[in-house]
């Protein structure tokens, strides 16, 4: 051999190696960009969409051109309300409007119905899902047809879009709902909500859309977070002082027993009654911003100790189904001692007349400790802290500490509800020791689902109980937090009532609780919720059930101090009632969401879910009720001005604790709100804490990635 | 190809280096935030436990007098023996010369920008509590909150129970030296209890 080829080989091994430096440099390189890149903060600004924020009321600024008012007219049965919401939208203008308006209902509503009034006429709206409903509705939309879409955002929060309305044009969406009463120490209730709290959103800011999709269209004020992927779609503008929405209620009940007493919690109204049926009326039309509360009571020994509905649908027999355990009071124990954790919010949105009825709320809470008893304080803002390290005895000294606590708290900052939980849960009660956490709140936050599956998670022995605060709470907080934390729930919405509902609260905490129920109904009975939660003092059983067969009974036992007990119910003789089969759906459904929560198959549910809701006719987060008029009727030359209806501030917030200074506000593309930019900086703290972990990944990578190369290396060099 | 082995050393070399930059930068970061605080806690807990001089490393020439937490702030934080430079950087420090909690005036300090950054926000009828070795808990209440000069004023020293909280003013001015000093005064509350 002589003369030296050039090897294709050796100049292939060249390339080769000199990719690998180029591939390893641009790993690193990459790595190292990543790092910086989550160094940098993202600015809010970048994210939001240009549509107006804020509204306000200052001469020359701008106000939507559509007028929303709202109807509601209630007819109360036995167990149920049936519930029809009839929003007006005016169009004030003189251009084509589309209004987005997002409203409160009932965290148990179920939305079987839309009907759009226009004029003389009316279509009735159908079911479908969600993302097929927003199809039709925007090609509506786009076609000049008059088109409405009632969507659900959370089971307490819904939005109607309505499209084309006319110059000087009034288009009325017409809601319907059902709902089961509320029946606790021999009281009904019903609760509507007739405003909402700005919601608190925590989290990182989505840069990028995941692979799930919300609502392109909404145009929340708060950018979508990786703890709120879908915050656009619940934060709606607000006024800054004045009324916009104005709301007028009817109600009929028939009881089906004489009442002793029924009342309107917070607004003023009319009564009457005839035959037993009573009526009542609000006085005049009011502003949409505080929760309207209906409550009656029974006339002694009329207290209904069991009752069924019932209802054949599509040749199935649904039940509703209500019964009483036996008294717990003269009978019990006395009750151990308990370790009581007091959780107080302090976030800006508790600023006004809602940390004044907080702070009362503790100070009952702590005088009614008993010298056996431990507790702890905690309040939370932006972070969460706790008065004692560990909760101490409930002694004078102790007692008069907390009292000082409580009293100098002020209320600012953001909703950081999961440290104040976290922190809470975080050590069992001392043994011998009942846990009990009361936590008071607003409920204010966008990350309901996520705050119960840590509730779930990390309860422990605890039990959690929640009270609502404020003109409107979150009741779908409120309810489905002290469900998860196997509590119970109140609300305190007017200072004067804060003595009253915290004693019933009180008798609750300090009684033994009805453990272990077991209720048997017929073979092949579909019931929900599945398990019979424990109950407190004056709860009811209160289930839906599908039944295989009509007749045979259902039979709740029990344990009470070492005794035995039961109660029958026969299910031959029911009393026929519509919609006991939609409350079933729902009923199933809520049941299938919290399975969601609890980290069930996503797939599987959702898709079950959706095919209930479809067969029942209800609006779910995957399944929405569109209406659609044939004929189109904005030329095609008119164009659409899209419109955000802002809502009422609830009655005694304050506008500045939520949303920032007044300054601020005063330009009509307002800065990002204060809660917004607190909300960056807590995460801006947490992200320097994760800065670590990456420089050692990255370290550890380009450490592999050098021995990889030396490798490489040290073997061209023995080739060569 | 001696220049082609020279580069691939060279990129060995690079990216070695550039590996344990990362990696120990990682290292110190979570050291600085994290350790000495374990330490210094780990050290507290001793002190509870009986042990007098409970040192939160072996070299440290100092050890830890008390805790001091301010709950509505989330104020957390062991206390130091000695207002030395070289405590300050670790934790907030107990003046030597002032008095025992309940015993007389109590004098903590602490640096501007770390420990006692949190002093800007102190309001009048903010409750603060220290906890001593023995295990009591005494607890203050802000009274007052004070820029002082101390070229024309010094801290009053006596045997009139009083916690006394100083550190560095302006809190945002990077020079590190200035006559200023901003002083929180709280007084006692109740009785210590446990």
């Amino acid at each position: 051999m002589s003369l030296p080829r050039p090897n294709p080989q050796e100049d292939k091994l060249r390339l080769e190696t000199l990719l690998h430096v180029l591939i390893t440099l641009l790993v690193v390189s990459g790595l190292l960009f990543i790092a910086r890149a989550q160094e940098e903060r993202v600015n809010l600004d970048d994210l939001r969409s240009g549509e107006l924020l804020f509204y306000t009321d200052t001469p020359g600024s701008y106000l939507p051109a559509t007028r929303v008012s709202s109807q509601v007219n209630m007819q109360i049965t036995g167990m149920v309300a049936r519930v029809t919401l009839s929003q007006q939208f005016q169009n004030t203008g003189e251009g084509w409007t589309e209004a987005i308006y997002v409203f409160p209902l009932p965290e148990d509503a179920a939305v079987d119905s839309l009907k759009m009034h226009i004029g003389e006429r009316v279509i009735v709206g159908e079911i479908k899902r969600e993302d097929e409903a927003r199809a039709v509705y925007e090609e509506a939309k786009e076609a000049g047809q008059q088109t409405s879409l009632v969507e659900q955002e959370r089971p307490n929060m819904f939005t109607t879009s309505v499209a084309n309305i006319g110059p000087g044009e009034t288009i009325i969406i017409e809601i319907s709902y059902l709902e089961t009463l509320r029946y606790d120490s021999g009281t009904f209730s019903l609760r509507f909500p007739l405003a909402i709290t700005p919601r608190y959103i925590p989290g990182q800011p989505l840069i990028e859309e995941s692979e799930k999709t919300y609502n392109p269209l909404a145009t929340g004020w708060a950018a979508n977070t990786d703890q709120v992927p879908d915050a656009q779609s619940i934060t709606p503008p607000y006024l800054k002082s004045g009324v916009g929405n104005t709301v007028t209620i009817h109600a009929v009940i028939d009881a089906g027993f004489k009442l002793a007493s029924l009342e309107s919690r917070y607004h003023q109204t009319t009564m009457s009654e005839k035959e037993g049926i009573y009526s009542l009326e609000l006085t005049g039309e009011v502003p949409a911003d505080k929760d309207f509360e209906l409550v009656w009571t029974p006339e002694v020994g009329a207290e209904p100790g069991a009752a069924v509905f019932a209802e054949t649908w599509e040749s199935e027999s649904y039940a509703l189904l209500m019964l009483m355990p036996p008294a717990l009071s003269n009978t019990s124990l006395p009750a151990p001692a308990r370790e009581v954790i007091l959780i107080i919010d302090t976030s800006g949105s508790m600023e006004g007349t809602s940390i004044v009825q907080a702070k009362e709320a503790v100070q009952l809470a702590l005088s009614r400790l008993k010298p056996a008893d431990r507790f702890n304080v905690i309040e939370f803002n932006d972070a969460a802290s706790s008065l004692f390290r560990t909760p101490r005895e409930a002694n004078a000294a102790n007692l008069r500490l907390a009292e000082r606590f409580v009293n100098q708290l002020r209320a600012d900052g953001g909703t950081e509800m999961r440290s104040a939980l976290e922190l809470a849960f975080q050590t069992q009660a001392a043994e011998g020791y009942l846990g009990q956490v009361v936590f008071m709140t607003d409920g204010s936050v966008g990350n309901e689902a996520e705050l119960f599956a840590l509730i779930e998670r990390e309860l422990g022995s605890h039990r959690l109980f929640t009270v609502g605060i404020g003109s409107a709470p979150n009741s779908y907080f409120m309810r489905k937090a002290a469900e998860f934390g196997r509590g119970t729930y109140t609300f305190i919405s007017d200072l004067g009532e804060t003595g009253e509902k915290m004693s019933e609260l009180f008798v609750k905490l300090e009684q033994p609780v009805l453990t272990g129920l077991e209720l048997k109904l017929p073979a092949g009975s579909d019931v929900y919720p599945k398990t019979v939660p424990d109950l407190y003092l004056g709860e009811p059983v209160l289930v839906s059930v599908k039944l295989s067969a009509q007749g045979g009974e259902a039979v709740l036992s029990g344990n009470l101090n070492g005794e035995a007990w039961t109660r029958r119910l026969s299910l031959s003789n029911p009393g026929s009632q519509n919609g006991i089969s939609q409350l079933w759906a729902r009923a199933k459904i809520e049941e299938l969401n919290d399975e969601l929560i609890r980290g069930g198959n996503w797939e599987i549910l959702e898709e079950d879910i959706t095919q209930l809701a479809l067969k029942h006719h209800l609006v779910t987060d995957y399944t929405s009720l569109i209406a659609v008029d044939k004929t189109p009727v904005r030329p095609a030359n008119e164009v659409l001005e899209t419109e955000s209806i802002p809502q009422n501030l609830p009655a005694g917030q304050s506008y500045e604790a939520i949303f920032g200074e007044a300054d601020a506000m005063a330009a009509p593309l307002a800065p990002a709100p204060a809660m917004m930019m607190k909300t960056n900086q807590a995460v801006g703290f947490a992200d320097t804490a994760t800065l670590a972990p990456l420089n050692l990944i990255i370290g550890l990578i380009t450490l592999l990635l050098a021995f990889l190369l030396l490798v490489q290396v040290s073997r061209s060099r023995m080739r060569a | 190809m001696r220049q082609r082995i020279l580069l691939l050393n060279l990129a060995v070399v690079l990216l070695f280096g550039l590996g344990f930059w990362q990696f120990g930068r990682g290292l110190y970061l979570m050291a600085k935030a994290q350790l000495a605080q374990v330490l210094l806690e780990h050290a507290w807990e001793k002190t509870l436990a009986g042990d007098p001089d409970a040192r939160p490393w072996p070299w440290a020439d100092t050890h830890p007098v008390a805790r001091i937490r301010v709950p509505n702030l989330g104020i957390d934080q062991i206390v130091l023996s000695g207002s030395s430079g070289r405590n300050l950087a670790f934790g907030p420090t107990f003046q030597l010369a002032s008095y025992q909690p309940g015993e007389g005036t109590t004098i903590l300090s602490g640096h501007r920008d770390t420990h006692f950054k949190f002093l800007k926000d102190v309001q009048p009828g903010d409750m603060i509590f220290v906890e001593t070795p023995e295990g009591l808990e005494y607890s203050y209440e802000v009274s007052q909150t004070e820029i002082a000069d101390i070229r024309n004023s010094q801290l009053r020293l006596d045997d009139t129970d009083r916690l006394v909280l100083v550190t560095c003013y302006p809190f945002n001015v990077l020079a590190a030296s200035g006559p200023l000093r901003y002083v929180v005064t709280a007084k006692p509350l109740l009785f210590a209890s446990r």
